[in-house]
Parts: structure tokens; sequence; C-alpha cells
């Protein structure tokens, strides 16, 4: 048994012992719900939801393939998305410049100035995307996150994801020569 | 309302976060979560707990309908039929219908137990190792699910990741065999004791040491190094290949290498016979001025057999002087000129020099009798020069007869060496990887590679009906590795291939179905493509029994 499964296992049995986890994805939970709200404050009370949510749950997570680390990312990505409706917040998008160079190339974009003139644009684009597609694009190309993590977090196959992530740039590309040319 | 985009956001420092991290307020908030909902009511507190606490009861809620066990999509592997169950933490397969099965084995936990897996491959499970999600040592019947994937379609059907990026570039993982081994009591998966380990003996078509052991950790994104495997190679009555008579050992072939100087000792009797051809003699035309000279015959041995032979001035000599004729000379020479029996007489005296071109001429009964004479001579020499040309024939036939026999020799032991490292490629406990294990999972024996070289493409896809093929990614396979090099499709503008390598080009459709792009066709792409349109080909059973052919025809390492 992994360190993980065993701390696991504690937890169910005596919610102080979930811990080790708390300690483990505090900051990497923080993280993800930082880049998508507005207030570092709100981040951190957001944050300690989640884990409060995680421990209420714990006895129904099962080590059926599902990594402990989606699991919790699902309670966060579900969480700020309660966040958004109750308008507690305004839907943030942390991008980063190496990441929209990256889009940038994905569409095309290939030469240094190409991709400085057509960046106001790539944010905008990504500002009007529905908004499961905002978080394949922040996932991959500003969290850096693997295919497989993703899907679990999303709830969708890797397969999909990816193949939802190429659409998506193919339409952005597709936009990109309608209004440039 | 729209999103906002920050760039390049600064955000909180991992030691500015630590100091925020509360834990003991979480569990505050859950306790009072947990006895609020045994009272049945909602509480309402002040300040920052109040407004958490209201929002985790109010999302407690929520969180029954939409965070109950999330439920994970993943394909499952075909197991053995016998078994209820299906085994789980598997990877999602990338072409299920060729996704490998796994093989399940009931032991007995409590007894020391050496699988002996149809490939070849043994497991050896100690005694009480096994343990369950508490920790505690499990006793009785337990499932042991195992697979092998050994060559590029298992791979490639199995999904499971075999590459991984730095900054720059892509690695591909060649293999020299993988399992994947899990264990279960009652469909709760089981855990190896920490001071214990599993030994396993795979059976593997590659002997060579240059992999390294990696385990694939949980969340199936990383590779971690355990070190190196042990290769063993039994040959078992087999003749090692290395022993075996080296087609190459042939070239020093003492017998050739004589019929060889024999071939060439006949050509040169053979030019010299032709050299020594008689000349015909020719008959002194009368008025045309002679002279006579005495000739070395050890010189110009062609003249030897007529006697009486006299020098006539050649219609090829333009410029003779008959007054020369009253010329006291001192000394006579004779040469041959590039035409054949016409010789340059050179007649000297201290303050004079002169050539002229002649011929040897008999006249009158000298002449005839020479005519016999070379009659006779010629039926000789065509006589000898016959001899001759047989001598070189024969020379020439025992040497090729002779290369012929080699060339065989050596076409029969490339075929043998070539049908003994088929037969100990296919002699399944042959090459053995042995290591162990202190955790299921996924182990492969990888070496790490960069794409292929030689040529690079802007690569695009579409059906044979010309329709475009929108692929997620392409799974390029060389044949003579024993791996596979997966482009996505953000990389599809530098997909590359080594063209001196049979390749083909494999992808699944968003249905699930396989395309692939033949050896064939590859073979055609110029290397001086700088993009190429791949037309896919949806696979049909004919066309996986064919790809099934091109990978088992792979030379032998």
């Amino acid at each position: 048994m992994s360190e993980e499964e065993t701390w696991i296992t504690a937890a169910k049995k005596n919610v102080s012992d979930f811990e080790p986890l708390y300690r483990r994805y505090h900051e990497k939970i923080f993280r993800f719900i930082y880049n998508r709200v507005s207030d570092e404050d709100l981040a951190y009370d957001t944050t300690s939801e989640v884990f409060l949510k995680a421990m209420l749950k714990i006895d129904k997570f099962k080590f059926k393939g599902l990594p402990f680390s989606s699991w919790l990312y699902r309670i966060a990505a579900n969480t700020v998305k309660d966040l958004y409706k109750a308008n507690k917040t305004r839907q943030i998008i942390s991008a980063d410049t190496p990441g929209l160079h990256l889009i940038a190339e994905s569409i095309s974009f290939e030469e240094k100035e190409e991709k400085e003139i057509h960046i106001q644009w790539l944010t905008e684009s990504i500002a009007d995307l529905p908004e499961e597609d905002i978080q394949l694009i922040t996932m991959r190309f500003f969290e850096k996150r693997p295919f497989k993590e993703i899907g679990e977090i999303l709830n969708l196959t890797e397969t999909n994801a990816k193949v939802r992530l190429y659409r998506i740039l193919d339409k952005m590309k597709k936009q990109s020569k309608h209004i440039h040319s | 309302m729209k999103p906002y985009i920050i760039t390049d956001r600064s955000s909180p420092t991992s030691e500015e976060i630590r100091k925020r991290q509360d834990f003991s307020k979480v569990v505050d908030s859950y306790q009072l979560t947990q006895s609020s909902l045994t009272l049945g009511k909602w509480l309402k507190w002040g300040g920052y707990l109040a407004g958490t606490c209201a929002l985790v009861i109010s999302s407690y809620f929520l969180l029954q309908s939409t965070e109950e066990n999330p439920p994970v999509k993943k394909e499952i592997s075909s197991i053995s039929p016998d078994l209820p169950g299906q085994s789980t933490h598997t990877t999602q397969p990338r072409y299920a219908a060729r996704d490998i099965a796994f093989t399940t084995y009931q032991i007995d936990s409590k007894t020391d137990v050496t699988i002996n897996h149809p490939s070849g491959s043994t497991i050896s499970i100690p005694a009480g190792c096994l343990v369950n999600a508490s920790g505690e040592t499990v006793s009785g019947s337990v499932e042991i699910h195992y697979r092998e994937i050994m060559e590029p379609m298992g791979i490639f059907a199995s999904g499971i990741p075999m590459h991984y990026d730095t900054l720059n570039e892509t690695h591909h993982f060649e293999s020299a065999g993988m399992i994947e081994i899990r264990a279960y009591q009652n469909g709760q998966s089981l855990s190896i004791k920490p001071e214990k380990t599993i030994h396993i003996s795979m059976h593997s078509q590659d002997q060579r040491t240059l992999f390294n052991l990696y385990h694939l950790d949980d969340q199936n994104t990383r590779w971690d190094c355990q070190g190196k495997d042990i290769v063993t190679v039994a040959t078992q009555g087999l003749t090692p290949i290395r022993d075996m008579a080296s087609p190459m050992d042939i070239t020093e072939n003492q017998a050739l290498t004589e019929l060889d100087h024999q071939v060439q000792n006949a050509r040169k009797l053979l030019a010299q016979c032709e050299n020594s051809a008689p000349s015909p003699p020719k008959k002194a035309v009368k008025g045309k001025p002679k002279f006579n000279i005495e000739v070395d015959t050890s010189q110009f041995p062609e003249m030897k057999s007529y006697d009486h032979i006299v020098f006539q001035v050649a219609d090829s000599e333009k410029n003779f002087d008959p007054n020369n004729a009253h010329t006291t000379w001192q000394n006579v020479s004779l040469e041959r000129t590039s035409t054949p029996g016409i010789y340059k007489v050179i007649f000297s005296r201290p303050d004079r020099t002169i050539s002229v071109l002649s011929e040897p001429v008999l006249s009158g009964i000298q002449f005839e009798a020479a005519q016999s004479r070379y009659e006779e001579l010629f039926t000789e020499y065509n006589q000898k020069l016959l001899h001759r040309k047989r001598e070189e024939e024969k020379a020439i036939e025992a040497y090729e007869k002779a290369l012929a026999e080699q060339a065989h020799i050596i076409k029969e032991r490339e075929e043998t060496r070539r049908l003994a490292a088929k037969q100990v490629s296919q002699t399944r406990a042959e090459i053995k990887r042995t290591f162990s294990i202190n955790q299921f999972g996924i182990y492969n024996c990888d070496h790490p590679r960069k794409s292929p070289q030689g040529c690079t493409l802007q690569a695009t896809f579409k059906d044979t009906e010309g329709q475009p093929l929108q692929y997620a990614e392409v799974c390029l396979v060389d044949r003579k590795l024993n791996a596979v090099f997966v482009f996505n499709y953000t990389n599809f503008d530098r997909l590359s291939f080594d063209p001196a390598s049979e390749n083909m080009i494999w992808a699944v459709t968003a249905e699930g179905g396989l395309t692939y792009f033949g050896p064939d066709a590859f073979a055609e792409i110029s290397r001086q493509n700088k993009s190429f349109t791949f037309v896919m080909t949806y696979a049909k059973e004919n066309d996986l029994t064919m790809i099934d052919q091109w990978l088992a025809d792979k030379p032998p390492l």
C-alpha cells in the first residue's frame, strides 16, 4: 500500500488523520482556486472549504483508479463553479505569456511579431469560450497539466480531453484566419 | 459576466501559503458541521467561521448530488472469463480491440507460490506478503492479475504512456518488455507488505543490457526508475549464434585464391600466344627498292621461320631517296612500327641518319617455300591458340564454380543464423529479465529514445475518400524498434521518421476504429518532402493480420 493510501485509510477512520493529506495538497488546491478567483482571501477560504468537503466525503472515496489529487481538484472545480454562480467572484483566467505564445503557435502564429500582435486577440478569444473550454485551455497551457489529469478532473476520458482541446484550437485558428485576413 | 484574463499575475509564495494553513480550523468546521447535521437544523455564526460553515452546509447538500463518488470513466481491459469482476487500476486503452487481456491466477496467500505464465515468465510470491487497505496481512485465496505487453501493437493498444516531454524534446521509450500486475481479494485491491518483495522473471525477446527498469506511478504520469533488471540467456540445447560459422569467415578461401591465380595465368599465356601469331610472307614487288639486312631473330621471332628475307621499301614511305642506296652506312638497326608488318630500318653514319619504312618480303622460290612454311606455322599457331583458349575457359569455369559454391555457403550460413535467431526469439524460455517489486502496478524495461531522425514533415491526414481526418494523436511504428512514437496535434508539423526503416502510422479515430498508413506507401515518400498528406485506411480484419505479420517479420536484434 502506498503512503497516501495509508493516510486515506486512516482518515476514513479518524478525520484528524486527514492532516497529512491536507498538508500535502493545500498549496496545490489553493493555487488551483487562486488562478480562478479574483481575491486572495477568498481563495484561502475556498481552499478550506474544499478540504472540509473532502473530509466530509472521505468515506465515499474508493481506490478505483481516480487519484486522490484529481478527486480533490474535482471538488475544488465544482466549488469554484458554485462561487461563480453565487456571484461571489468574477471568473478569472490566470494566463501566462509562455502559455499564450504556445497557444498562438498551435494556431499557427509562429513569427514573433505575429504572436505579439495577436496576443490581445487571443486573450479576448479565450475569454469568449464556454466555461469548460476555458478550463481545458487553462489546465493545459497555463497550468501544464497532463491530459490524463485534465480528463480526471473534468470527468472526461483522456482521449476526449485531447480531441476537445484540439477542436478548440482548430476553431480558434479558423476564427483567427477570418478576422485577420 | 465575461471572464477576466490576467496575464502573468503574481501569486503568493509557497512560504506565504504555508503560513496560512490552518488544519485545526478545518477540523473545527468539520465537527461543527457534523454536530449541526446531527441536530438537523442550520446554525448561524458570525464572522469568517460563520460564512465558511454556511457555505459548507449548503455545499454539503450540493456535494450529495454532484460529488457522489465521482464516476471514473475507464475502459477496463478484458480479463480471463473464469472470474467475476474486472481489473481496475488499468490505464485507458487507446485501442480496446487489441488491448492485452489480464490473466487471473487464484493463489493461496499463506503459502509461497510460483506462477508460471504461458509466456515462460514466472512470478514468485512469498507467503504472507499481501496486505489489505488497512495494512493487515490477508489470508486465504487472492487473485493475481497479470499481463505482459511485449510488442508495438500491444503498447499502442494499451494507451500506457511511453513518452515524456522535456523542455524542447519528446523522448520515447523503447521497451524490452512490460508487465502489469495487481492483486485483489473480494474485489479489494491489495498491496505488498513494505518489507517483502515479489520476484518476477519476465520472458523477453531482447537481451541487451541498455534497458532500465521503470515503474509507472499511480497517476500514470511518471515513470520512476527502479534501476537495472538482470538479464539471463539460456541456450538449452540451441547452438548459440555466436558459435556458428560466420558468413564472413569464408572470405579467406585459399582454394578460391589459387583458382583466381590460375585464371590470370591462363589469360597471360593466351595473350602471349595471340601476340606470337605468324606473319604471312609477302612477295617482293619487282622494281621496288630493296635491301638486305641481317635480322636478329631472337628480337624478331616472327621472321625466324623464313629464310632469305629482304626488306622492301613500303608504300607508306614517301621520302625514300634512291641515292641513299649508294651511301656507305656504318650502322643499321630495325624497329617495329605501329603497323603490323611494317618496320623502320634505320641507317646511320657519323654525319647522317635516315630511316626507311620497309616490309620484309621474299621473292621467287623463297616466297613459295615461305608460303608453305607459313601455312604450317599458322596451323601450329591455331592449335596453340585453341589450346590456350581452352585452358583459359577451364580456369574461368573452375573459378566461377568455386565462387558459386562459396556464395551458396555464405547464403546457407546467413539463413542458418537467421533461423537460429528466429528460433531464439520464438523460444519462450530463452531470455529472462528478472527484477523484484515492492508495489503493484506497471513495470517496463525501457530505454529512452529521441524521435526518429531522417525525414521531418508537416503532416495532415485524410481518409481514402479524401475526407480530412482529425486526430488528437498518431503513432509511428518503426519496425526495427520495439517502440511506439507518439505525435500529437501540437507537433503534427514535425512528424519525423527514419526513411531507412520500414514504418507505419497507426491512429484511433474518435469512434474507436483503427486507421493506418502502410509501409509500402511510406517507402514512397520522398525525403525532399516538407509536407505530406497521409491517406489513412480504416483497418479491417485482414489488415490487422497484415499488420501482425509485418511486425512478426522484423529482423532479429
